[in-house]
């Protein structure tokens, strides 16, 4: 396969992961706004989880399936550490655990805010995590941010400012500032703790392989959020167990499923994609197509007026909210694109243990590789890091306080290549 | 002193392992120099050997640093003869890994 056949694939299934997540938040809220059943966001989520974890444990068992024509499983087409249906360890199962109740109490605030809000404003106020991640890091790293990154991040704040304030200050809807409140602060930031767990679950060694798979890792994550989020609802609404003997049940059924099943088309999608290429474009891409939320949500409103609730049709808002999702697009794409790689290559000193040296250099932060070589030089090392300036200075100071390396020398990447590991077949 | 313990383990932890089913043994940077203005043609041209897994073209002593993943040394030697053949390449250096290990980032 060429590499611009990857390109484009890499291209694709962003893109079509992107649309998944742009339709089931569009059903999530179809759902909790035209559906009777369905308008209590707690029963709303308490469905969806039990059929998610059904969804969940379907695509677990289905990844053991091996077709003759197959070299793998079909499980490592989505990741290569898959290896069956296993138990993760016990840290593993810890973080899983704590994910969990990220994951559940996330579910809770982004239902509640699609109960006020539309796809156009639930989905650009999403985006903002990277606006959280990025501020995280500097603050973790005490790292102060390079010009591009400020631009960048301004961009993408004034955009989601743009794209989702107007028509709830314009209409003075109180519901919709509440709304988006919610989902610019608490729904981030549980769906960045889960994600930092779920991240930490990944890390895990396990029986066999000493990564956790992300098939596995969703499975639990999903059984643990069905717990929690049944004990919450029950705990807050005990009634909504009634509901299940409601006779329209079967027809309250159907958007949560097919919520779940655009989900784990995302979920599939997006594991893909990033098994074919750089993490930050996939999340580019995935992350601009929140354009497309803002022609989805217009079209449902003219053709089913009250579909999304309160939805203006003034153009007015339209060109105020196409705008601002511009400029969440093109502060995510020029984040992405401010990364750089470069290699440093070092010689130690004799009486010093490689072993060593690679355990401290493998915790700087940025440091993709280190190899150990036979040649002219002992040890290469790749490193990543999001813009060159103050986080490259400061990562090659880290590296010379390693006591051992007696020589190193940088080498500044400004064009690369990667043939990407799941297409070598 | 817990702290460091951790630290040990998850330095084990992370060497470089390999999906089921792959057979690539030996991995290499190979190290190369071109001459003047030639860098981009070396570039694409290096695309199309199969062993060749990862290219970056840098500022530096060298020009392109070639990643190289092979199933055995005799492999090593027909890759090198290969890109010899590129026109444009000055002179190469190979480094063989003995043993990798990968940072947080690369497991996101």
């Amino acid at each position: 396969m060429g590499f611009r056949g990857t390109r484009t694939q890499l291209f694709l299934l962003s893109l079509l992961a992107g649309v998944f997540t742009i339709s089931y938040v569009t059903i999530d809220v179809f759902a909790l706004n035209a559906v009777s059943l369905l308008q209590d966001p707690i029963f709303y989520g308490f469905l969806g989880v039990w059929l998610g974890l059904i969804i969940s444990s379907l695509l677990l068992f289905v990844g053991v399936i091996k077709l003759p024509s197959m070299k793998n499983k079909l499980g490592t087409y989505l990741d290569p550490h898959y290896i069956g249906i296993r138990r993760p360890s016990n840290s593993a199962l810890k973080y899983i655990f704590l994910a969990s109740i990220f994951n559940a109490l996330g579910t809770l605030v982004y239902l509640g805010a699609c109960t006020v809000l539309d796809p156009s404003i639930v989905l650009p106020l999403m985006q903002f995590l990277v606006v959280y991640l990025i501020v995280a890091d500097f603050l973790l790293e005490k790292e102060t941010p390079v010009i591009v990154e400020v631009q960048a991040l301004l961009m993408v704040t004034l955009g989601a400012v743009l794209a989702t304030l107007n028509q709830a200050l314009l209409l003075g809807s109180i519901n919709q500032i509440g709304g988006i409140i919610l989902v610019l602060g608490p729904l981030n930031l549980l769906t960045m703790g889960s994600s930092y767990y779920q991240k930490r679950a990944r890390l895990c060694p396990s029986a066999k392989t000493e990564h956790t798979d992300a098939l596995t890792i969703r499975f639990y994550t999903t059984i643990g959020l069905a717990i929690i989020f049944t004990l919450i609802s029950v705990l807050i609404r005990p009634q909504i167990l009634l509901l299940l003997l409601d006779p329209t049940l079967l027809v309250a059924v159907v958007p949560a499923a097919l919520s779940m099943v655009l989900y784990t088309l995302y979920f599939i999608t997006y594991l893909r994609a990033i098994g074919k290429g750089k993490l930050s474009i996939v999340n580019a891409i995935v992350s601009v197509s929140v354009v497309l939320s803002i022609p989805v949500t217009l079209i449902g409103t003219i053709l089913i007026p009250g579909v999304f609730g309160d939805v203006s049709t003034e153009p007015f808002f339209w060109i105020i909210k196409i705008i601002g999702a511009i400029l969440i697009c093109v502060g995510i794409i020029s984040l992405s694109l401010s990364e750089i790689r470069f290699y440093l290559f070092f010689k130690k000193e004799i009486p010093y243990s490689m072993d060593k040296i690679f355990a401290e250099l493998i915790q700087i932060k940025g440091v993709q590789k280190v190899a150990s070589c036979t040649g002219t030089y002992d040890g290469i090392i790749l490193v990543r890091t999001r813009a060159i300036g103050k986080s490259y200075n400061q990562i090659l100071m880290r590296v010379t306080k390693i006591s051992g390396i007696a020589f190193l020398q940088s080498f500044m990447v400004y064009k690369d290549w990667e043939q990407l590991p799941l297409l070598q077949n | 002193m817990k702290k460091e313990s951790e630290h040990k383990k998850t330095a084990i932890g992370k060497t470089k392992e390999r999906p089921k089913g792959e057979n690539k043994l030996i991995n290499a940077y190979i190290l190369i120099n071109v001459e003047i203005g030639q860098s981009a043609s070396v570039f694409d041209e290096m695309k199309k050997v199969k062993s060749i897994k990862r290219i970056s073209i840098v500022t530096g002593e060298f020009d392109i640093i070639a990643r190289v993943e092979v199933d055995n040394m005799m492999k090593i030697h027909e890759v090198t003869e290969e890109i010899h053949q590129i026109p444009g390449i000055k002179a190469t250096s190979t480094q063989m890994i003995a043993l990798e290990v990968l940072g947080e980032e690369e497991l996101e």
